[in-house]
């Protein structure tokens, strides 16, 4: 649990939170700013089920030594992580997440997850929603990144400035101007906000004519998404840049029937996936930059959290946040 | 493999964002990319086009412990070593192949010349200090290089690309007055009311609350204006930190030991740390040197030899400043109180600063203004600095990473021959009406008026020939307001006369006399030119006898380029080059969004507001984005501050 903290600066005291894989995308990048920002945190971190370090991995990660390779990729970035922030307690965890029982999870204040199937993501979310959990996950194909929150029902303070006018009205003589350039009086605004499933974000429909207007607001990156987790699921693997030809012909077909099954048009996501091949370390800074601040954000239970779907497209440079959830299409 | 450069790069951006900034000059990064074959597609397949970089990086830093937390390139073991040496190393580990060549160096040094700029494919800037910033665009611009320049400001952040004849320069639109301090400044050489409030808050949370070594308030003897040698700075940076360690673990556990006993807290922070600095002579070669304070040598002032100008007696007790007798016993009863408070709480138990706490804001009252007093400012009333107190605004660590990222961005598409996709792009704090956190914009073309990157670069200031002096036009017109590091100014008259020379001691006698005593008079035009900079000039002078008060000069145009009256932030700017400048009226971060809010919602007509000025710089982007935000927070996040603090 958080601390609330009444300064303007929030330190994270105590938060055990769990990032699942090591993936390329993984926290090696959302770790380092999760971490720092959690200075003062006294739990532990865990990063299990991390698969082995292949030859990709020691390119773009900084918290996996050129030596590293074919070792578990959680025990192998450990030391680097621990060397963020000694008050952090790393542990590493080679298990598979997929083998875990739902008690693991509940020792946990933060679950985060990249690189998991979309069955292991709806699967630990469904857990996390459960014990009150807060849930996020974050991946990185090409340009194109996102994060999902599910933070359940959430209570948050959020700090408004009133303008509050001058308080030594009447006290006149002296220096009138002055006196009204009061402290404006910040007030802590205790707030609530209800995220949904990501089954449920993952499964709107579309058919409705709220959600036909809805959808053409809507980034398409949202869909796009729902491809690319259906690769993952399939393929067991990210589209590859060694199999680019093939990848991409099997994307444009999961496009077909990934969008046809959510009833709406083919041409929301266009022919090229090329912009979808292969991590990039700049997207991973960038939504792992968010992710980091969203986790600290859950945990300290101040401002207004991102609900709940960010969509970052690294060729435009912009950054959306869709709220995707039930009622908003019905 | 550029999917591994772009891993380098990504540590290079990140690297300055250090947290003891040293007073400047700063350091920005550069990367000589690309030789070697990029191929079509490049853009899209980053990681699979083989492509061989070479970054180089200079940063003027030695680690301090307190990067360590947030600067995941070092660790404990490196404290003390130059930044861009170890990031080197750093980065090399994972990633063997990666050709960078680490500078311990300051940007400004005049080695780094046009002709050096001029082998990089492109510059990526992250500093923190204006001077710095301005200096390396005008490098860029004589080199033709394009240059990617950033910065943050807790939640909010900014990229953009600069690109000579193409893009707004950095320098096209005036900014406001800087806002962030470096490290050095709060511990060493304050010269604002704002340097001993920071630091103020900071001694709060050393003694009582959480101690953090991004918030030390020693004397920092690691200081490189102290020992220009980059080598003796970095031999300074390791003794103090050896030692530092040691402090830094027992600032809390020395005053429990002596049981919070104010007279010596204030023995120590008012009279030895004061007199410590003064060993640092090279500070106090500009600096009126501080003045250290005795405990018992006030004890025994009469109230009213200290007495300090009252502004408002007649008002609230908050608005009175009071004298250092009055502020010596108010910081030793604040420490009682907070102490006992502290001890309530039980063992390892911290206070929260809290501007609304009486005894907490007692402490920082007495303990800003003491210090205020001893480096010889106007002290505050307790009013002005509660205002001022509760507006700092950290540095995020997340923040930082967004804007990693976002720089390498708008790198590989510089690499891949695609600047015209660059956009500026900004970092809300929360998504604006069109959803979005991070929100891109065209690049605006340059100001054809800049009196930086046009192409006859002219200006004109308003000021008194008969008061003016060289050596005035020379530090504060020249080289403070113009940022020219080494000028040559001559006068337009034919004859070309010399005034100021670059060349050390060839027109020093000129340094006292008055302008006119040069036949300067109204409409005179001064040529002003560094070699360095490759940068000409052209200033016309304006002979004015009605300036305002305090003012020497004043730049015409100053106010008009601006889009001053899109900035909300600009005016809320506590302007802490002037003692007696009016606080902060703490317009929170908040509004400064709203504002970005509801210049982006240009669709959105209930919402459509009253700023014209930013209307007619919105433009249409190929996705349909409308850009109005841009002008409105180009102020905020503006200098780079990882570990500095800005107040807004």
């Amino acid at each position: 649990m958080g601390r609330l903290s009444t300064s303007a600066e929030c330190y994270l005291h105590v938060g055990d939170c769990l990032t699942v894989n090591l993936c390329p995308n993984g926290p090696p990048r959302f770790a380092p700013g999760a971490l720092p920002a959690s200075a003062g945190a006294r739990r532990p971190a865990r990063c299990p089920r991390a698969p082995q370090v292949c030859p990709d991995d020691a390119h773009g990660q900084f918290l996996l030594p050129a030596s590293s390779l074919g070792k578990n990729r959680a025990e192998a970035s450990l030391e680097r992580v621990q060397d963020l922030n000694p008050m952090v307690d790393v542990k590493a965890d080679p298990g598979d997440v997929e083998q875990k029982p739902e008690e693991f999870f509940t020792r946990f204040d933060v679950v985060c997850l990249t690189c998991c199937t979309q069955e292991v993501l709806l699967k630990v979310d469904q857990i996390c929603n459960k014990y009150g959990i807060k849930f996020f996950t974050g991946d990185v194909f090409g340009y194109h990144g996102y994060m999902f929150a599910n933070l359940g029902e959430h209570e948050f303070v959020e700090e408004k400035t009133k303008a509050t006018k001058a308080s030594q009205e009447g006290q006149g003589g002296s220096d009138p101007k002055k006196a009204k350039l009061d402290l404006a009086e910040t007030t802590l605004v205790k707030k609530h906000i209800h995220f949904c499933l990501l089954k449920d974000a993952l499964t709107l429909s579309w058919s409705t004519e709220g959600a036909k207007t809805a959808l053409k607001r809507t980034a398409p990156d949202y869909f796009l998404l729902q491809v690319l987790l259906k690769f993952r699921t399939e393929k067991g693997r990210d589209p590859s840049p060694q199999s680019y030809m093939d990848d991409a012909e099997v994307l444009r077909q999961m496009r077909t029937d990934v969008l046809a099954s959510l009833g709406v048009g083919t041409d929301l996501i266009a022919d090229d996936f090329a912009s979808c091949f292969s991590e990039m370390a700049p997207v991973c800074a960038v939504v792992g930059g968010v992710l980091s601040q969203e986790a600290v954000k859950a945990l300290s239970q101040r401002d207004p959290p991102l609900n709940n779907f960010f969509f970052f497209n690294g060729i435009k440079g912009s950054g959306v946040v869709e709220c995707l959830a039930p009622n908003l299409t019905s | 493999m550029l999917g591994a450069a772009t891993g380098v790069l990504l540590e290079a951006a990140r690297l300055p964002r250090s947290k003891e900034t040293r007073s400047p000059p700063r350091l920005p990064y550069r990367a000589r990319m690309l030789k070697g074959c990029v191929e079509p597609g490049f853009a899209s397949f980053p990681s699979f086009v083989p492509v061989s970089c070479r970054v180089d990086s200079i940063d003027l830093d030695t680690i301090d412990v307190s990067n360590l937390n947030r600067q995941f390139l070092f660790q404990k073991k490196h404290v003390g070593r130059s930044k861009a040496q170890v990031a080197k190393e750093s980065v090399l580990q994972f990633h063997p192949q990666a050709n960078i060549i680490a500078y311990h160096d300051s940007i400004m040094n005049p080695d780094y010349n046009v002709e050096f700029f001029r082998q990089f494919t492109l510059v990526m800037n992250a500093l923190d200090n204006r001077a710095a910033r301005n200096h390396v665009n005008r490098m860029c611009l004589a080199a033709d290089v394009p240059l990617i320049e950033s910065g943050t400001a807790g939640y909010l952040g900014q990229v953009t690309v600069i690109k000579k004849g193409v893009t707004e320069c950095y320098e096209c639109h005036p900014k406001p007055t800087q806002k962030t301090f470096p490290g050095c400044t709060i511990r060493n050489t304050p010269s604002e009311p704002i340097h001993c409030i920071v630091w103020a808050k900071y001694l709060f949370n050393q003694l009582f609350g959480e101690e953090d070594a991004d918030q030390e308030v020693s004397p920092d003897r690691a200081d490189p204006e102290a020992a220009w040698e980059p080598a003796e700075a970095e031999a300074r940076a390791r003794a103090s930190n050896e030692d530092g360690d040691i402090k830094r673990v027992s600032t809390k556990e020395w005053a429990k030991s002596t049981g919070y006993d104010a007279v010596k807290l204030f023995t120590k922070l008012f009279k030895d740390d004061i007199r410590y600095l003064l060993t640092m002579d090279k500070l106090w070669r500009k600096r009126k040197p501080p003045i250290p304070l005795d405990w018992n040598e006030i004890q025994s002032q009469d109230n009213s030899t200290f007495n300090q100008q009252n502004e408002s007696p007649l008002g609230l007790k908050d608005q009175q400043v009071l004298d250092v007798k009055s502020y010596a016993h108010l910081f030793a009863k604040s420490i009682e109180t907070l102490r006992v408070q502290l001890a309530e709480k039980g063992d390892g138990a911290e206070l929260v600063w809290d501007k609304d706490d009486s005894s907490a804001m007692d402490f920082v009252t007495s303990a800003a203004n003491l210090r205020m007093h001893i480096f010889s400012m106007n002290m505050k009333s307790r009013f002005d600095i509660k205002s001022m107190a509760g507006n700092i605004i950290p540095a995020i660590a997340t923040t930082n990473a967004i804007i990693a990222g976002l720089i390498v961005l708008e790198g590989l598409k510089i690499l891949s021959g695609k600047i015209e996709q660059c956009r500026a792009i900004f970092l809300n704090k929360q998504p604006n009406p069109k959803k979005k956190l991070l929100v891109p914009c065209a690049l605006d073309p340059p100001n054809p008026n800049c009196y930086v990157c046009a192409s006859k670069p002219e200006v004109t200031v308003k000021l008194n020939v008969h008061k003016v002096t060289v050596l005035t036009l020379q530090d504060k017109i020249v080289k403070e307001k113009f940022n020219m590091v080494a000028p040559d100014v001559q006068i337009e008259d034919g004859k070309g006369t010399i005034l100021i020379s670059s060349e050390e001691g060839e027109t020093e006698a000129n340094n006292h006399k008055k302008l006119s005593e040069f036949g300067i008079r109204n409409g005179t035009r001064l040529q002003a030119d560094d070699f360095l900079q490759d940068y000409t000039l052209l200033i016309n002078v304006l002979h004015s006898e009605d300036l305002a008060k305090d003012l020497e000069f004043e730049v015409v145009g100053d106010e008009i380029i601006g889009p001053k009256s899109s900035e909300q932030p600009t005016r809320n700017i506590t302007n802490g080059s002037d003692d007696g400048a009016q606080p902060s009226t703490s317009t929170a971060q908040d509004e400064d969004d709203e504002d970005v809010l509801i210049v982006e919602t240009e669709e959105d007509p209930s919402k459509n507001a009253d700023d014209t000025e930013a209307k007619n710089r919105k433009r249409k982007l190929d996705d349909k984005e409308y850009t109005g935000a841009k002008r409105m927070r180009s102020e905020l996040p503006d200098d780079k501050q990882d570990d500095v603090i800005a107040l807004d």
